[in-house]
């Protein structure tokens, strides 16, 4: 556990460190350290937040196909929340307030550069990340499901970079 | 995919190594400065039947596929005779390969014999490579592959030759990963037909699809054991997406990797069921690391190319895509000594490598213009096969133990 007065030297250095080299010393370029290790602040770092759990059959409803929540987009190879996108999950949060009996699957894509294996496992990072983000803001776990198509169902079929920015997403499916 | 033998070789220069020490003196060089024996069917009589002649026609482009051979009418090395012809509903194939060795010949029966000639010249073909080169062959083995030509994406299987290309799965939905079982009739894949990803077990013979454990979040198959009992797979079950064995007897499921800050996927057995290889993008973007089926002794083994992705662990080595100046090409890398060699050179997309059952040849799928197709390369030198002609991408090969 970090102590009070522990902390603050080391938010100091952070910011020095910050203003040194122009970039937060927790991005994902800096992974190399130790694999195993947890670290603070990093690129789609789940806090412990409960186990994933099987689906009730909430999620087997039919979908609620006339609400529309707007996808969250994710940068390549990253699943980062970007602070762009927190409108849209404030907006799936409000939603899920005021539909007390609504349930949300998040469900996270890739764009098709790297393996359709590796991506499916990255779409699964996104999503869990939007899922950690949700439970954050105070969503209950068991109204929550994540579910990856890694490239397999892109919102932009084609090969740009532009379609490649709609294709990086997590998407809000309601039932 | 898991082939047993495993004993790594340098990949040019075996074929010369056997041919010199072990077996016939006599070898050709080809145009393609790949050395192989020149082989003969003139001795092999050819009954009136129409399959006798399938048969026939099916072993000269077997022999020609497997890199060992090249076809001559006269002056071969090495002389297949005796009779290929019909007898009642099967084909029969029943005579002798004989090859020089030094000044004496060498010599092995062949008889065999079934209903399809196809599989039939298959088997004579992989009989004669064992026999005179003392090595595996591949024709009588099969690909799993998916194919979207449906719109949907499909578990499909052809021959080692890319003929008899069928539908197996009509999910309607996303198949991923096909991996075979152990004994060739089997296999599994992941399928999104029940809205979240689920692993199948597909029985070959009877086309049963029975559905393996469900865990929460994501579940994709990667490879399953020489032994056929242990599945490596990708859960997210832990909050995560990590790597488990699944244990196909009991069901039980083990932890391998904890890298809670990074993503693990495709992961592979080598061939003695020891190691593990897989890939994980613990060092910012994706690289192939091996470790031990435990878990432990974690080392990164591509230290090159801005990507390294898709581990298929073989006699020779591991083949593996590598995203080098924007384009995947194909690799084989030493696991012991890390050394690499690039198996593709054109400017197009090379992934998804599989290795054959011969240890020599590799399947993979080939982008080119948005489109992908499956080529086979020969790591000894022999230029690429196309695989797959029909409309729809066709990709994730999964080349039969």
């Amino acid at each position: 556990m970090l102590t009070k007065n522990r902390v603050f030297p080391m938010l100091a250095c952070l910011i020095i460190a910050t203003l040194f080299t122009g970039c937060w010393p927790f991005s994902k370029k800096d992974k190399n350290l130790d694999p195993m290790a947890t670290t603070i602040g990093e690129d789609g770092d789940i806090p412990d937040i409960p186990y994933l759990t099987n689906p009730s059959e909430k999620f087997f409803r039919p979908v609620k196909s006339d609400v529309v929540l707007e996808a969250v987009r994710f940068g390549y190879d990253s699943t980062q929340i970007l602070s762009s996108e927190m409108s849209k999950l404030a907006a799936v949060s409000t939603y899920l307030r005021d539909n007390a009996g609504d349930v949300v699957i998040v469900e996270g894509h890739c764009d098709e550069r790297g393996s359709r294996e590796y991506n499916v496992a990255l779409g699964e990072r996104r999503a869990l990340a939007v899922r950690a983000f949700l439970i954050g803001q105070g969503v209950s776990v068991d109204r929550l499901q994540t579910r990856s198509m890694g490239e397999e169902v892109p919102a932009d079929m084609g090969h740009t970079e532009s379609a490649w920015r709609q294709n990086r997403r997590a998407e809000f499916e309601i039932h | 995919m898991i082939k047993r033998n495993c004993r790594f070789s340098v990949v040019v220069g075996l074929c010369v190594a056997i041919a010199g020490v072990s077996h016939a003196q006599i070898v050709i060089r080809d145009s393609s400065t790949v050395n192989k024996f020149s082989i003969s069917l003139a001795s092999l009589k050819v009954g009136p039947s129409k399959n006798a002649a399938q048969c026939r026609g099916t072993l000269e482009s077997d022999l020609v596929r497997s890199g060992w051979f090249k076809v001559v009418k006269a002056n071969a090395s090495v002389d297949v005779t005796g009779s290929c012809s019909q007898n009642g509903t099967s084909v029969v194939v029943s005579g002798a390969v004989k090859w020089a060795v030094g000044a004496g010949v060498k010599s092995a029966a062949i008889q065999i014999s079934g209903k399809d000639p196809v599989r039939v010249a298959h088997q004579v073909s992989d009989a004669i490579t064992r026999a005179v080169t003392g090595q595996r062959g591949m024709a009588d083995s099969r690909i799993l592959l998916i194919g979207s030509r449906s719109g949907k994406k499909e578990i499909y299987i052809c021959d080692s030759d890319g003929a008899r290309l069928t539908q197996l799965t009509n999910d309607k939905s996303v198949a991923l990963a096909p991996a075979w079982g152990a004994n060739g009739e089997s296999f599994v894949y992941t399928s999104f037909k029940n809205r979240f990803p689920a692993i199948s077990l597909v029985d070959l013979r009877t086309r049963k699809i029975r559905g393996l454990p469900k865990f929460p979040g994501l579940n994709t198959a990667g490879d399953i054991s020489s032994s056929g009992r242990d599945l490596l797979m990708t859960l997210s079950r832990d909050g995560n997406p990590e790597i488990y064995i699944l244990d196909m007897k009991n069901f039980r499921s083990t932890r391998v990797t904890r890298t809670r800050d990074a993503n693990e996927a495709s992961p592979v057995w080598s061939p003695d069921g020891r190691q593990i290889a897989y890939v994980s993008d613990s060092r910012g973007s994706p690289h192939i690391y091996i470790s031990n089926r435990d878990g432990s002794g974690r080392r990164l083994l591509t230290k090159e190319g801005r990507e390294n992705v898709s581990p298929d662990w073989g006699p020779k080595g591991i083949v593996y895509a590598s995203r080098r100046f924007g384009r995947y090409h194909i690799y084989v890398i030493d696991p012991v000594t890390g050394v690499s060699k690039q198996l593709t050179k054109a400017d197009v997309d090379h992934e998804n490598p599989s290795w054959a059952p011969d240890g020599r040849h590799v399947v993979f799928g080939r982008t080119q213009g948005f489109h992908t197709d499956l080529y086979v390369l020969d790591t000894m030198g022999d230029p690429q096969v196309r695989l797959t002609r029909l409309q729809g991408d066709w990709y994730s090969p999964a080349w039969s133990p």
